[in-house]
């Protein structure tokens, strides 16, 4: 792909993939000073790399792949700056709101992965098995999981 | 369901603008290195050439944008067919990744509306909605003519009588149904006519979503405003229905004339196909107008006009209709998208920031770019908004607030900057004339601030702009070829909404700030300071409230329309969060609901009382969203409080409850 201006290009990347980044990165590693550095690293490969993404799709996918990597190394790393640990200090405009984020969060990382995924993202179960490049069986069986205990925690629970 | 609830959590998750821009700073700077390093190893002389040309570039940046007028007779280019349409948006797509199209979606919601009028306020005795304008009436989820409150609660629209404080009645409610999928979003009444405008959602949630598609599907959602007959206000009767494509953007009423706008973007993906395979009456703008018929009807190609240098891919969709008779609709088409509107009696502006970059001659250098507002200028004319004029300035615009017409005039304040760096800011005012060509300006101020707040009140213009403190500009706009700085106040904090108190007094509401130990400026609770302009050379701030802590927040600070002012009455109250700082950053929910100030010159803000539909005790354990104060109106002597699932009433003297009302609420989903 040819760009008049790569700097622009980047501009407009991080213009458009931000929230995403960001929210994955949140729900990965529990901390916004964590999600921070995520993020940061994220546009920073992207910089470095400018993959030929084929379509819109795969760029989306690209990142959040990325994001999801980095979060990983994050979380083993020592450096790791702050712990993981998340309560209550993002507000929600409504209860229920603030409740499905929090119980969602409360999940283990394998699970709330998949979760985000699959209602926020709009991914697909196979789709997800190639993003997160684990078997289709596998993440059907963490998804129901990830329900099953939704439902413990909030009445109704995550259709 | 609760899937949508986590989307909706996720979405109100917004990534800051500071990391965004440090971002972007880091990664577009990088790169500038690795072109420094090449072009030294390459060749010494071309390196000092790139500098010896870089700089003069730089400096030749045509800064002072003057005004550039699009079209000399008031005619724009015509789409006329959709090859045209095709070829510009194959052209947008060929740029890629549409920079802003969010912002025209999302960003002016909030900001549509305002008030003079509140001044002169005095002779009915119940509040309306703050509007910026006096005669054009704004939009808001609650209205009242004084024996009766209107309300929209969730998805329904109830109809109250309040003539009796004491004794509360729901005489009639508007639900709609699931399959019509309509939101009411605000509403207007006038007379015996209740008007409400609402969006339609094509259901986003829908699990089919991505299935097997392969582009995103195509936003379909509609603005409809629906307007009923209230004579019998136990059982209102749809009378006419407007519908048009896109999101709500804003909306006025003048008399008995309603305007609103919505945005539809364009997916400019589906242009990378061949024109033979797209169906050129997919992208028709649609609409239905029951006084023409009940079935969907289309623009066609000819009658859409298009702004040249918005490169949009959306469509700006004008409906105007008077809601006394049953003449067919105005329903306009123009492609390129709106962000802010402002309306005077006459004439409606509608503005777009765009960001124009420099090419890359420069080596890479500085991403610099040119940030312009165009400005769109439609005159109202029974019903009819007619395309007159465009115009830019320089910078971006805020909000419907950094904008006025006086006289024929038009004055707006914008913050221009050149990059990403915040440092490059500076605070500009334009006076325009009627063919919206600059007339008188102010420019450079506050370099490195950027503006939080615009009020014009008669012939001067206060601005609040913020880096670390907030300065008050005063500007007086009496000579409109030469507007002048009188004079300028620093404080702590800033206002991001002005209301003018008096002649000589201004109400700011905002924020508090803090230094925290590493040297950042971070909020701290809110701030309502009283701003005295007697001596408009030397401002002062005569008084301040500072209300809650960290994590403090209340709609005024994004939405006028969530004040009630009166000074006949001397009530300010706002519906507010109330959060303390608890160890560690956290904080903690202490309350919500209204809060209730009196205002006098002599002895400043005095609290009088809170008024809550739900007790805290267990900061967001308790937060019950269907009992959260919205808004707060008067009649007679009486406040009304408004949550989706309770009214209460409040004698304004004795603060005492007087009365309450429970909303029943069908179960989400």
């Amino acid at each position: 792909m040819e760009y008049i201006d790569k700097n622009r290009y980047l501009e407009r990347m991080v213009e458009k993939y931000s929230d995403m980044i960001y929210r994955l990165a949140l729900v990965r590693t529990k901390s916004k000073e964590n999600s921070e550095d995520v993020y940061q690293e994220v546009f920073l490969r992207l910089a470095k790399k400018l993959p030929e993404f084929e379509n819109e799709e795969h760029e989306k996918a690209w990142l959040i792949r990325v994001t999801i990597n980095c979060s990983k190394n994050l979380l083993n790393s020592k450096y790791l700056k702050y712990k993981s640990e998340m309560k209550e200090n993002i507000t929600f405009e409504t209860k229920e709101r603030h409740d499905i984020y929090y119980a969602v969060q409360e999940l283990p990382l394998k699970y709330r992965t998949i979760i985000h995924l699959y209602y926020y993202e709009n991914y697909k179960i196979n789709e997800i098995s190639k993003i997160l490049k684990t078997n289709e069986n596998t993440i059907k069986t963490r998804l129901a999981r990830a329900r099953e205990k939704l439902k413990e925690k909030i009445e109704g629970g995550i259709e | 369901m609760k899937k949508k609830e986590y989307v909706d959590a996720v979405n109100e998750i917004k990534v800051d603008r500071d990391l965004k821009e440090r971002t972007i700073n880091k990664i577009t700077q990088n790169k500038k290195h690795k072109n420094i390093y090449s072009i030294l190893a390459s060749s010494i002389i071309v390196f000092v050439i790139g500098i010896s040309i870089a700089i003069p570039m730089i400096n030749n940046k045509n800064k002072v944008t003057p005004i550039e007028i699009v079209e000399q007779n008031n005619g724009l280019p015509k789409l006329e067919n959709f090859e045209n349409l095709y070829n510009i948006m194959k052209n947008q797509n060929s740029e890629l990744y549409e920079t802003n199209k969010d912002i025209a979606f999302t960003d002016s919601v909030t900001s549509s509306a305002t008030s003079e009028s509140t001044l002169e306020k005095s002779e009915a005795d119940y509040s309306t909605t703050n509007t910026q304008v006096e005669g054009v009436d704004e939009a808001d989820i609650v209205k009242t003519d004084g024996r009766y409150i209107y309300y929209i609660s969730s998805k329904k629209v109830v109809i109250v009588n309040a003539e009796n404080s004491s004794d509360l009645k729901i005489l009639s409610e508007i639900s709609y149904s699931k399959e019509e999928k309509l939101n009411p979003r605000e509403l207007y009444i006038y007379n015996n006519k209740l008007i409400v405008i609402g969006q339609k959602e094509n259901n986003y949630y829908d699990d089919l979503m991505m299935v097997d598609s392969i582009y995103p599907i195509q936003n379909d959602s509609r603005t409809t405003a629906k307007v009923y007959n209230i004579e019998d206000k136990t059982n209102p009767k749809l009378d006419r229905e407007v519908e048009i494509e896109g999101s709500y953007l804003s909306s006025r009423m003048i008399g008995d004339n309603i305007y609103f706008i919505a945005n539809k973007y364009i997916y400019t993906y589906l242009f990378k196909d061949d024109i033979a395979e797209l169906d050129e009456e997919m992208f028709k703008p649609k609409y239905i107008d029951t006084a023409i018929g009940n079935e969907e009807k289309c623009l066609q190609y000819n009658d859409i006009c298009y702004f040249p240098e918005s490169e949009d891919t959306s469509y700006l969709n004008i409906a105007g209709f008077n809601v006394n008779n049953n003449e067919k609709a105005n329903i306009d088409t123009y492609l390129g998208a709106g962000s802010d509107i402002y309306s005077s009696q006459n004439n409606l502006y509608i503005t777009r920031v765009k960001y124009e970059y420099e090419d890359e001659r420069v080596y890479g250098y500085y991403n610099n770019y040119d940030v312009n507002t165009y400005i769109y200028k439609f005159k109202l004319e029974n019903s009819k908004a007619i395309y007159e004029k465009a115009g830019s300035v320089p910078g971006r615009v805020l909000n419907q607030f950094s904008m006025d017409e006086k006289n024929g005039y038009f004055r707006i304040a914008t913050t221009d900057s050149q990059n990403w760096n915040s440092k490059t800011n500076t605070n500009n005012l334009y006076v325009l004339n009627e063919n919206l060509e600059t007339i008188g300006k102010i420019e450079n101020l506050a370099k490195g601030e950027k503006i939080y707040s615009v009020r014009f009140i008669g012939n001067r213009a206060y601005m609040v702009t913020f880096v670390e403190t907030d300065p008050l500009f005063v500007i007086d706009l009496s000579n409109p070829n030469n507007p002048i700085v009188l004079g300028e106040l620093k404080i702590p904090g800033y206002s991001k909404y002005l209301h003018p108190y008096d002649e000589n007094h201004i109400i700011g509401f905002g924020e508090n700030t803090k230094t925290n130990q590493y040297g950042g400026v971070v909020t701290d609770g809110m701030k309502m300071a009283l701003f005295d302009v007697t001596n408009p050379n030397s401002p002062k701030e005569l008084y301040s409230v500072d209300i809650g802590e960290k994590g403090t927040y209340s709609e005024i600070l994004n939405n006028h329309k969530a004040l009630l002012f009166s000074k006949e009455k001397n009530i300010i109250a706002f519906p507010i969060s109330i959060s303390e700082e608890e160890e560690n950053y956290r904080t903690k929910l202490k309350f919500q609901g209204a809060i209730v100030y009196g205002l006098d010159l002599d002895n400043g803000f005095k609290l009088k009382g809170k008024i809550a539909h739900m007790q805290i005790t267990d900061g967001y354990r308790d937060y019950d969203y269907t009992k959260a104060v919205e808004r707060i109106i008067y009649i007679n002597d009486s406040l009304f409080t408004l949550s989706e699932g309770l009214i209460k009433s409040t004698d304004m003297n004795t603060m005492q409850e007087s009365g309450s009302l429970e909303i029943k609420l069908e179960d989400n989903e």
